[in-house]
């Protein structure tokens, strides 16, 4: 087995890859795969240090976060897809409509 | 022979044969296919090649590989090389943990026995699950890339099909699962041995599969992805040659896949028909029969049924085999209790 | 071959945990939406093999079956229906790239000091719990005892996405 902290600084990098991208991106679509890499960072922290501590907690909540992922895409993407029908756009250059 | 190179080459000659004889049956497959539907119309079918049409396969295999490889001048490569690879791998990648037989030592050849599936994973039924999900994007990432209209709304309406159906299917599969109290393929079979064939028991979530797994691999009567009177060829439509090859064989080898996986949790895998016992089959000549009376029901379905129109197949999907499945999960949960 | 093999054992974490941050570079920086969504797969499959190697085969599993299966079949099928419209050349990237991209360099950097700094102890070589080679009945006994609560929370979560899903795209409803 390799030691934790070369996982964890893997997790963080994907976690960072993920946050760029919904910084950088304009495209929501994009900006939600980029939330799914994050959330993906964060269970394979939870399960590495699940096989640590020889605890089964953090398989458990693993589970928690993918269920947490799957209702954030459905609520996302049906938030897009009007979006989309409103506006006929994904960009989020082009909800500024609160903007004064 | 030590133990490292045991354990290196007896899976690698699992997986050689498995493969060579996943293929070959394909190819039987499309004869018998062709050869079947031909008698309950009252033809006579392929006859040229070869007696009785027997090279026929091979024929068409040869005319596939040698055809000219067109790439629409639009498409996009990347995805659309990407697209039949992810067709057939992971069709054939279900294979690995499906067990054709008992463990055997191939008369007295090895010295230990061995499994007759290549792996046998303890969640083997789960593992067959999320790969065979994942064989869509083959259907969908092709349509998508061919840049055309046809294949597009071909592959998003394989793309709604599939993802209604794979919600019964494995609501199915968990009823027998109950009863096994186990998720390993070979545990599945041995339960049954020990009882009667889940088929008896779980005669609904037989049928439910049936259907769903007709559903899944996008076969008459649910073929709307590939209705040719509406969307010339479906998802394919731009493919030739090679490509075209590896989506037909990603077709029959899941066909191949959702009949084996009946035959290991509906009708007792390789065990004998209950009273047929003493012919002494081998244990693999009872798999493969049965799961040729499976896949010969998909072939009758279609010889039978004329196309569903696409808004009865998703109200037939969601509103009758979801909840029946459903039903079914609780009064076996309630009978294993 | 030996010595083949065990080099693989020993290093396969460490050639997914490279391939996978390959491709979700390539989320990120895919210019063709599609070619991301490509990538994306990809991660999560090979997200799953780093759980396999993390002895937690069940999730591995449920990864596939969840996010293949599930959340990027609809990410597919959202982005085939936006690509159906062309939309006009925007520039992919924002003006904040290069600050951005700074903040998180040094968020990463400063982390790994973090982490190479703390004293985890040495890797268990056995773990009892996480029973090795099926941890699927172990998970789902924890789920269902210690873990019911959480668990039936997150099924009333699901039915709300569910309702609020049909109610925010159906036809009628104004924005």
């Amino acid at each position: 087995m390799i030691p934790v902290t070369h996982v964890l600084v893997f997790s963080m990098i994907l976690f960072g890859i993920g946050v760029t991208g919904v910084l950088i991106r304009r495209n929501a679509l994009i900006m939600l795969m980029s939330l799914e890499l994050m959330m993906n960072a964060a269970n394979i922290n939870l399960i590495v240090f699940a096989r640590q501590l020889d605890l089964l907690a953090g398989q458990v909540f693993a589970i928690f976060v993918m269920c947490v992922a799957a209702s954030e895409v459905a609520i996302g993407l049906a938030i897009i897809a009007a979006l989309f029908k409103n506006k006929g756009t994904v960009q989020i250059d082009h909800f500024n409509g609160l903007k004064g | 022979m030590d133990f490292t190179m045991i354990n290196i080459v007896i899976p690698t000659v699992k997986i050689l044969i498995v493969f060579t004889v996943v293929l070959l049956s394909v190819l039987v497959m499309t004869y018998a296919e062709r050869k079947v539907i031909a008698f309950m119309q009252v033809r006579l079918g392929p006859m040229r090649v070869g007696p009785w049409g027997l090279l026929q396969p091979i024929a068409d295999a040869l005319k596939l590989f040698s055809k000219e490889d067109i790439i629409p001048t639009m498409a996009d490569k990347w995805v659309y090389y990407l697209a039949p690879t992810l067709a057939i791998v992971p069709a054939l990648l279900t294979f690995l943990v499906v067990p054709f037989g008992d463990q055997t030592t191939f008369f007295g050849l090895l010295k230990h026995p061995t499994s007759m599936a290549i792996s046998d994973l303890n969640i083997g039924l789960l593992y067959i699950l999320a790969i065979s999900s994942v064989g869509i994007y083959g259907i969908l990432l092709g349509g998508w890339s061919s840049n055309s209209k046809y294949p597009l709304l071909g592959a998003l309406r394989s793309a709604a099909q599939i993802v209604s159906y794979e919600v019964p299917l494995t609501l199915a599969i968990i009823g027998p699962i109950l009863m096994a109290n186990t998720l390993s393929m070979k545990g599945i079979v041995e339960a049954q041995s020990k009882g009667m064939w889940f088929v008896i028991p779980q005669f609904f979530a037989f049928l439910i599969y049936t259907a769903c797994a007709v559903a899944e691999t996008n076969r008459a009567p649910y073929d709307l992805p590939e209705a040719e009177q509406e969307l010339v060829a479906g998802f394919h439509t731009e493919y030739s040659g090679m490509k075209f090859a590896f989506f037909y064989l990603a077709e029959y080898a899941n066909m191949i896949v959702v009949s084996a996986i009946a035959t290991v949790v509906f009708l007792g895998g390789w065990l004998p028909v209950p009273g047929l016992a003493f012919l002494h089959i081998p244990a693999i000549i009872w798999f493969a029969l049965k799961m040729g009376f499976f896949l010969f029901i998909f072939l009758w379905l279609r010889a039978t049924y004329p196309r569903y129109r696409y808004d009865q197949l998703m109200a037939i999907g969601w509103k009758f085999f979801i909840p029946v499945a459903l039903i079914n999960i609780f009064v076996t949960a309630l009978l294993v209790l | 071959m030996e010595a083949l093999i065990s080099f693989f054992s020993h290093y396969m974490l460490y050639i997914l945990m490279g391939v996978t941050i390959l491709t979700a570079v390539g989320v990120v920086y895919s210019k063709n939406a599609v070619h991301s969504v490509v990538a994306l797969l990809l991660t999560m499959i090979l997200v799953a093999g780093i759980y396999l190697m993390l002895d937690a085969e069940f999730i591995a599993v449920v990864q596939l079956l969840v996010y293949a299966g599930g959340i990027i079949v609809l990410f597919v099928f959202m982005l085939l229906l936006v690509a159906l419209h062309k939309d006009e050349a925007l520039r992919l990237f924002n003006t904040y790239t290069m600050i951005s991209l700074g903040l998180i360099a040094f968020l990463v950097i400063v982390l790994a000091v973090v982490f190479f700094g703390t004293p985890f102890g040495p890797v268990p070589e056995t773990v009892t719990h996480i029973v090795k080679g099926g941890s699927t009945e172990a998970v789902a006994g924890a789920l269902y005892s210690t873990y019911i609560l959480p668990f039936e929370i997150a099924s009333v979560l699901l039915l709300v996405v569910m309702v609020g899903a049909i109610v925010l795209t159906k036809e009628r409803v104004k924005l």
